[in-house]
């Protein structure tokens, strides 16, 4: 990073400036840190509670540490193993169709002409205006007439496009630098060559943005899960989740340990796309 | 289609950028039609069917043609307004605090001296992984007016003790009356409860908006900040004269999609709602935004037809609001 | 370059679809049996049900119980998430023209299936002389569990194999304390317990933010009103009882014995933990509250439940809960469907159920074969006897819901103070008339 860099040599005075302007951000950091951490904490460690200790929620760790609930939780529910594999399964293939749709689009919305351009991309963003219950029955009459239901494709293909993705991605493709486009052309470089060269590994933070925002929508979505399957072994995390609010009480503790479960591929998957996240255009330089 | 017409389609190897030359380039079509024939199959023909259904009532299947009636019913009636004022409402108490604190902390965790950055990062976005469901259970503990952490901490700075989630009065009638002043029942403002959503939702949604102006922030070339600080600019300047304007793109992204998901809020009221033992739209209905009328007379009253009709003219809102945004802000930035 | 272009974008698009869908699984056929007894030909039948894990469980068994009996019929048991995320997919499913075979949903629910012409009148099959009820059947079946839908010309629409009834729950030692042997009988002597022991750290009764309709109908009922006409077109529940009720509750929190929940289920913990002096639960909670109280570190020892508080002579407890309905399919399905509800109300097959899943069985024979049960779970064998005076909450229409959230609104404009009772039940009882009205 060149931030720091600075050419002109440095006295002891800014050296303390900038220490204690770095401590300030440190602290502020870790207020803000504490300030995001502190209810996820709360809920692990209730996930570790008795009932009534969980629910009570006098005390911020267990009296008794009961990690059995976590053994309890996963045996609850049947099908606990198949529905992750499913929502991983599902996960990955709607991150991957949305990330060539929308690569594609939004390649072609930012630089590309075409009569219409603007009001097709008005459109696509109106599409995300529609409140989702309203278009939910006749998606899954289409659905049922693609003789979809119980089929991993009813649960992916209608979400390997995302007005969103397109339209993070069409910002990004846009702050790419003219320069870069006028050196291709001199080049003789096509469209989709320099799309997949020079745009898509330019636009790293970007595509993996929207893949991460991807992977948690699929892996928070519940309703059209039930609506488009009946066997069990299509379904998805969510159903089992669902599954531990009852009727007339809610078994919270399992309830907490199965959402944490939830979110540690999650986390997995962030900590993973970290390193490509960090080196952006600004580590990678403009070189082309 | 066939490979002979798409070919005809495509332009010569050699292009000229859009600067120097304006051509129309054919591709550009199959460039967006694999995302176009989702989105039209899954989000633009159902919505025809959906202006179908707002001019119907009666069961699903049993449709009776009523034309514009639901409209007229909506926009005479009290309770789409008071809805309409309820979302507005807490798109302010949300959207600007969520924007904010987004930059703030992003702009803090791109400073490349910060240490565990990807630690930083990662605890940062954990509340957005993590489910509502679980996460809400959290927040009504925290804000439980009897034995929360909410209203020790008001205790210790000396304030008196609130109530939180389960509080339908509005928060100036609540200060009014603090200092012994009754004020009329629209002046009330929005209820206590609504803002204490707010604080969960502003919790939540914060990991998004860093994520997104980290990956802006990263897109923003080093050299520009090196050339400026070789000029002798520092801290504030910096941020003024280079982060804001170049990330200005990023920006206006974050604005749009906030104000189209803060129009559309339904899932943290019904979550938080649910776990304070709330009714779907909060004390006495007072977190009752659009959205969550509109589910209220879908599954409550099965009105299908009227609810499918207030779902539109929320859509027509955003859709003003999100073209306002394009008309103005975009032009500023440039787009 | 231009043949790779769109080659690599057609590829990829193909991929991406062939790669995510797998042809559609061929259904399996049904096996081809021999020995017809009630269905000719083997039929499938989809059963529908918001009843998750263990429940779920006894459902299936009951259901590989049921095909040894019945070699054609195969019973499909699919869990369709919580009462309202299943009452979506089934509306959904009706507006596709798929709907399930028969299906677990509260009336209301069912009042909005028989608005579409989803589900058939049981009565023909009832008084079927193959597979129908006799008389002794219907001696031996509790009323409360034979739904009539009366803006439906009165007919069944559904029926029941498990109900729950709303109970008061108490705490012994408290009672002691406040100089009460028994749990009190009349709201006078209610009241008396609260004045002694109620303060706002151990309050007497906790409303929730969505108030208690299934409550106020226990307490309207045990005041000797109702809450709708006979026919559900015209309110009752704004007249003596229920403002009696009101005006108790409003007591309640003018003296504030009372207090407003702010957590799912807080009334059950804080109750297991001796911070609630009473509970108000249907029977479903109470296994809840034995849990919560086992596991609260022994702060109650001595609980038990009754009925409400009464004005009336012989008490009258609200029992409620889901029921099942057949949805309009081919004759075989529909007589399929209706031998696996029958069975599902008879009474070793209700007697396993009850015992899986706590609930109050159809027939009054299945008592004996619940004797065992009776010795473990002395709590259900006490309201067991309660049933005989069991009403039920006027949920055969769609406008159901809607009454309810304006009771339950009603409630707690009084909790927090912002409406009179009388004001709040006025309230309430206009948004009831115009719910009847749109039902109708």
């Amino acid at each position: 990073m060149t931030l720091t860099n600075i050419k002109r040599p440095l006295t002891n005075l800014d050296r303390l400036k900038a220490l204690s302007g770095q401590s300030v951000i440190y602290a502020i950091l870790i207020l803000g840190a504490l300030w995001a951490l502190f209810p996820f904490a709360w809920m692990v460690f209730s996930s570790l509670k008795g009932y009534t200790e969980a629910y009570a929620a006098e005390t911020f760790l267990p009296t008794r540490w009961l990690f059995s609930n976590y053994i309890d939780a996963w045996n609850k529910v049947e099908f606990f193993p198949r529905y992750f594999a499913n929502t991983i399964f599902i996960a990955v293939c709607t991150v991957a169709g949305v990330l060539t749709t929308s690569t594609l689009a939004a390649y072609a919305f930012a630089r590309m002409e075409f009569p219409g351009r603007d009001t097709l991309f008005i459109i696509l963003l109106a599409t995300m205006m529609i409140p989702f219950e309203v278009t939910l029955i006749p998606n899954f009459i289409l659905v049922r007439n693609l003789q979809w239901v119980d089929n991993y494709a009813a649960l992916i293909i209608p979400w390997i496009a995302s007005a969103f993705s397109i339209f993070l991605l069409r910002q990004f493709f846009k702050s790419i630098p003219q320069e870069l486009f006028d050196a291709a052309v001199i080049d003789g470089c096509t469209h989709l060559r320099f799309l997949t060269t020079i745009v898509v590994p330019l636009s790293r933070p970007a595509l993996i943005t929207s893949g991460l925002f991807t992977f948690l929508a699929t892996w928070n979505s519940l309703m059209w899960a039930i609506l488009v399957t009946n066997k069990p072994e299509m379904r998805p995390i969510q159903v089992g989740m669902a599954a531990f609010i009852g009727e007339a009480g809610t078994q919270i503790q399992l309830l907490l340990a199965a959402v944490t479960i939830s979110v540690i591929p999650v986390i997995i998957v962030y900590l993973i796309l970290q390193r490509w996240f960090i080196e952006g255009i600004a580590t990678v330089g403009i070189r082309g | 289609m066939t490979t002979q017409t798409a070919e005809s389609a495509i332009p010569h190897t050699r292009w000229f950028s859009s600067r120097t030359r304006r051509r129309i380039q054919w591709s550009a079509y199959l460039y967006i039609l694999p995302a176009y024939i989702i989105i039209a199959m899954f989000h633009i023909i159902p919505v025809f069917y959906a202006i179908y259904i707002g001019m119907n009532k009666g069961p699903i299947n049993k449709f009776v043609w009523v034309g514009f009636d639901h409209y007229l019913r909506a926009l005479t009636g009290g309770e789409f307004w008071g809805s309409l004022v309820t979302t507005f409402a807490y798109t302010l108490l949300t959207m600007p605090f969520t924007i904010a604190l987004g930059l703030f902390f992003a702009y803090l965790l791109y400073q490349p001296f910060v240490k565990a950055r990807g630690m930083f990062r990662a605890i940062f976005f954990l509340p957005y992984v993590v489910s509502t469901v679980g996460s809400s259970i959290v927040w009504a503990w925290i804000l439980d007016p009897r034995s929360g952490l909410a209203n020790a901490a008001l205790k210790s700075v000396g304030f008196p003790p609130l109530r939180w989630l389960i509080e339908p009065s509005g928060v100036f009638e609540l200060m009014a009356k603090n200092i012994g002043v009754t004020i009329p029942e629209w002046a009330g403002g929005p209820s206590m409860a609504l803002v204490a959503i707010s604080i969960f939702s502003i919790w939540q949604a914060m990991g998004y908006d860093i994520v997104i102006f980290l990956a802006g922030l990263t897109n923003i070339p080093g050299e520009l900040y090196e050339a400026a600080r070789i000029d002798g600019a520092s801290g504030w300047t910096l941020f003024r004269h280079i982060t804001i304007p170049l990330l200005a793109p990023t920006t206006f992204f974050v604005v749009v999609i906030s104000v189209i998901g803060s129009l559309q809020s339904f899932n943290h009221i019904f979550t938080m709602n649910r776990a304070s033992a709330q009714s779907l739209g909060g004390p006495l209905g007072s977190t009752s935004t659009l959205t969550v009328y509109m589910f209220d007379q879908l599954y409550t009253n099965s009105n299908y037809g009227y609810a499918t009709a207030v779902a539109i003219l929320l859509s027509l809102i955003i859709l003003a609001f999100t073209l306002f945004n394009f008309k103005f802000l975009g032009k500023r930035v440039q787009y | 370059m231009k043949k790779y272009f769109v080659l690599a974008l057609a590829l990829t698009f193909a991929l991406i679809v062939v790669a995510c869908a797998p042809a559609p699984t061929p259904t399996p056929l049904p096996k081809p049996t021999a020995a017809p007894t009630a269905a000719p030909k083997p039929v499938e039948i989809q059963f529908w049900t918001s009843q998750s894990q263990t429940q779920d469980t006894a459902l299936k068994a009951l259901a590989a119980k049921f095909k040894e009996q019945n070699p054609n019929i195969t019973v499909v048991v699919t869990y369709q998430g919580s009462y309202s995320d299943a009452f979506k997919k089934i509306t959904a499913a009706i507006a596709a023209g798929s709907p399930p075979d028969i299906a677990i949903g509260y009336p209301n629910t069912i009042a909005n299936y028989v608005k579409s012409e989803a589900v058939i009148a049981l009565d023909d099959l009832m008084k079927d002389s193959q597979i129908g009820f006799n008389d002794a059947d219907m001696k031996d079946i509790f009323p409360s569990f034979i739904d009539k839908y009366p803006l439906f010309g009165n007919k069944v629409y559904s029926l029941a194999f498990m109900r729950s009834m709303q109970v008061m729950i108490y705490n012994g030692d408290m009672l002691k304390q406040a100089g009460f042997a028994k749990p009190p009988e009349t709201y006078e002597d209610f009241m008396k317990v609260c004045t002694a022991l109620a303060k706002p750290e151990l309050p007497c009764y906790e409303l929730a933010g969505s108030g208690d309709a299934s409550g106020f109908a226990s307490m309207v009922f045990s005041r000797g009103g109702d809450l709708l006409s006979e026919d559900f077109k015209a309110v009752l529940f704004d007249q003596k009882a229920g403002l009696d009720s009101m005006n108790f509750l409003g007591e309640l929190f003018a003296k504030k014995y009372a207090i407003m929940q702010a957590k799912a289920y807080q009334d059950q913990t804080d109750f297991a933990i001796g911070k609630c002096i009473f509970g108000f639960s249907s029977t479903a909670g109470l296994p809840y509250y034995a849990t919560a109280i086992k596991d609260g570190g022994g702060k109650v020892t001595n609980w038990g439940i009754a009925p409400y508080p009464r004005t009336t002579k012989d008490p009258v407890l609200n029992v409620y809960g889901p029921s099942t309905a057949i949805f309009k399919t081919t004759p075989e399905k529909q007589r399929a469907a209706f031998l696996w509800l029958k069975f599902l109300m008879s009474k070793d097959a209700n007697a396993d159920w009850v015992k899986a899943a706590g609930y109050f069985p159809a027939r009054q024979s299945t008592k004996d074969a619940l004797a065992d049960y009776f010795k473990t779970n002395p709590l259900y064998a006490q309201a067991y006897e309660w049933l005989k005076y069991g009403r039920s909450e006027p949920q055969f229409t769609a406008a159901w819901e809607p009454i309810r959230n304006a009771i339950g609104d009603a409630m707690v404009a009084v909790g927090n103070g912002k409406a009179t009772p009388e004001q709040a039940l006025k309230d309430a009882a206009k948004k009831a008339n115009d719910a009847i009205k749109a039902a109708q």
